[in-house]
């Protein structure tokens, strides 16, 4: 008996469908030819559709999921990958992401999940490979976007090579005793293929990102496209016009700091709204091989016991909320972990309902069952656990 | 060797006879309302639903069903695409050819014309059941008021067994003196509904929250109008799966 791992692309003549006793989740997208799951079924609705070139096709961003093998890109970060459950967000999918309190990591997930496609496009030079659609703020917000992170190591690397590169007499005799110190020890010789098979299979999936730093090459318009929103209607229409004139691209899109009246008039009636939203929606499943939608709301300005907010909750697959800590919360951390910063967390992350998951009628709802952190290189998620004090060293502190 | 989870295994019954979809009848049109919260969606509930219209037989239970019927099926949603319906349904072994599915999530301006027409073609075969998800969107997303929604509504169930399927969150049902408020109309338009129905099932999670061996919990009950085929009044939990099974129990 063999075992396959579920990461795994399942194809060929042989692959058959799992036997399941009743209709659950669906296993793989239709009319996809390349990435093909198990137990996949044609539906004549996509199987007739053709596109001129499958954007999925070797795509670095692209992998399956792990629960059935549709087709995913990553978010930005990679736990919330893992938390959505299929290791990443499901194409053809619209997730929300809600936010209590004045602090905006939202937006950090937002800027995440687009730098992430602009690196995937910049892979490439030759043969773009994604395109992205900025809703409601223009390029200056584009330019904020996070650059790769770079490890020291990495870093060092940088500095040597440019050091090198620079004609110098120096470096010109240490060439040469390097291609002698090179040859003794078997450093020139090529890299066996035995190390490629480490590599992960999906390295350009996710990359890291250092938000404190900023992309060196702002994405231009070629690979954003900032559609305002003066006009919802018209801003559909545009939306639009830009997915079809990029077929074969995969096309990330995203709706930052959405109703937040900064950006958004506020004459905007509930319907209205709900409008535009629900055509977001017709759109994404207009093209379901190449959109994904990220929208963040921050929940102040609309709790979640507000109509709208349910109604737009009910319209998009998955919803996540992020509720920082209480001040009191966040001192007691500060106090229990203060040798260990790296412990301190910034909030809860709780799960509403996830992509074709929460479709297929799995309740997904866990509430401050995580904890997320905004780190400077990563947006950590971990299963939260509550800060225990060191009774001893309070009593020591009372003897003293 | 069955496990003990196996033996408290129930089937799904919804009226008196042991039948779980109302039967056809030229005299007599049934108006079902299948309410769901957000965190329990329904379309195990409907794909089960659909079904038992098509072939007679239901995925959830385990007994053979003695009578085997076939009722052709209109389904149309606002907010799922027809591909998880699809997806969902060829799982189960059968010809799906009485089966019509309108998309009203990429186009509901027509909807009462398409969904009319899809009945009027089928009704050659016998009287549809038509299930429409999501009915309460077309209040926001057009200009319609709930009593001309009601009364197209009416006027569709003139012809046919039709199943509506909306939400109940919390946060949807609450009056307040604002006419144009999102809950206010939500709640007007639900009561209004559950007065003119023969049979309620509701889908909500427990109020304990979340379990690993439970969902939530599906209750049946009679509908405000009395209807030939008595109800049978119970409820279930229910356990659904990332394998796709779905385990009824009773509470």
């Amino acid at each position: 008996m063999s075992f396959r791992k579920r990461g795994e692309i399942v194809s060929g003549p042989s692959a058959r469908s799992l036997p399941i006793s009743g209709p659950g989740i669906p296993r793989g997208l239709p009319g996809r030819a390349p990435v093909v799951g198990a137990g996949r079924v044609p539906s004549p609705l996509t199987a007739t559709r053709k596109t001129p070139e499958n954007p999925l096709k070797n795509h670095p961003g692209v992998r399956p999921s792990i629960l059935n093998s549709q087709p995913c890109i990553s978010v930005g970060s990679s736990d919330i990958d893992g938390i959505i459950g299929h290791q990443g967000l499901p194409i053809g999918s619209f997730l929300l992401i809600e936010e209590t309190g004045t602090t905006d990591f939202a937006s950090t997930i937002s800027k995440l999940f687009m730098a992430q496609g602009i690196v995937q496009n910049r892979l490439n030079q030759s043969q773009q490979n994604t395109h992205e659609i900025l809703i409601g703020l223009d390029q200056q917000w584009a330019k904020t976007l996070p650059g790769v992170y770079k490890g020291s190591k990495e870093k060092k690397k940088e500095r040597v090579q440019q050091n090198e590169s620079k004609v110098s007499v120096s470096n010109l005799v240490d060439q040469k005793n390097d291609l002698k110190i090179a040859w003794r020890y078997g450093l020139n010789q090529k890299k066996t293929e035995t190390e490629d098979s480490s590599v992960d299979q999906y390295p350009n999936y996710s990359n890291q990102f250092d938000i404190t730093s900023v992309m060196t090459v702002a994405p231009g318009p070629n690979e954003l496209t900032c559609i305002p929103i003066d006009d919802l209607n018209r801003a559909l229409k545009r939306i639009e016009e830009t997915v079809m004139r990029n077929p074969s691209k995969v096309i990330r899109m995203c709706v930052p700091l959405f109703l937040n009246p900064m950006i958004y008039q506020n004459g905007l009636s509930a319907p209205e709204i709900l409008k535009f939203v629900h055509g977001l929606k017709q759109i994404l499943k207009k093209y379901p091989d190449q959109l994904a939608l990220l929208m963040t709301i921050n929940l102040d300005l609309y709790p979640r016991s507000n109509a709208l907010v349910t109604y737009i909750e009910q319209i998009s697959d998955a919803v996540l909320e992020l509720r920082p800590f209480n001040p009191k919360l966040h001192e007691l951390m500060e106090r229990v972990y203060k040798s260990q910063p790296a412990k301190i967390k910034h909030g809860h992350l709780n799960i509403h309902s996830l992509p074709v998951l929460a479709e297929s009628g799995l309740m997904c709802v866990q509430e401050m069952e995580y904890s997320f952190k905004n780190g400077r290189k990563r947006f950590e998620v971990e299963k939260w656990s509550i800060p225990v004090e060191d009774e001893e060293e309070k009593e020591e502190k009372l003897d003293f | 060797m069955s496990s003990s989870s196996d033996l408290q295994q129930q089937d799904l019954v919804v009226f008196e006879d042991h039948s779980i979809v109302p039967r056809s009848s030229s005299e007599y049109h049934y108006l079902t309302l299948i309410l769901f919260n957000s965190a329990t969606r329904p379309t195990w509930l409907v794909t089960a639903l659909v079904e038992n219209s098509l072939f007679g037989t239901c995925y959830l239970n385990k007994s053979p069903i003695s009578r085997r019927s076939s009722t052709p099926v209109v389904l149309a949603s606002l907010n799922t695409a027809e591909s998880t319906y699809r997806k969902q349904l060829a799982r189960l072994k059968g010809d799906l050819a009485e089966f019509k599915y309108v998309d009203l999530l990429s186009n509901y301006s027509n909807w009462f014309e398409m969904l009319s027409a899809q009945i009027d073609q089928l009704a050659k075969k016998g009287k549809p059941n038509v299930f429409l998800e999501n009915p309460e969107f077309l209040l926001f997303l057009s200009d319609t008021k709930v009593d001309t929604l009601l009364l197209q509504l009416q006027k569709l169930n003139a012809k046919c067994n039709l199943f509506l399927i909306s939400s109940n969150d919390e946060s949807l049902l609450e009056y307040s003196e604002i006419p144009d408020d999102l809950a206010t109309i939500h709640t007007s338009f639900l009561t209004k509904l559950v007065h003119r129905s023969n049979l309620l099932m509701s889908l909500r999670p427990l109020k304990t929250g979340r379990a690993v061996d439970v969902t939530g919990e599906l209750t049946i009950c009679r509908g405000l109008i009395d209807s030939p085929q008595k109800v049978a009044e119970k409820e279930y939990l229910y356990l659904v799966n990332k394998e796709g099974t779905v385990k009824l129990f009773y509470r």
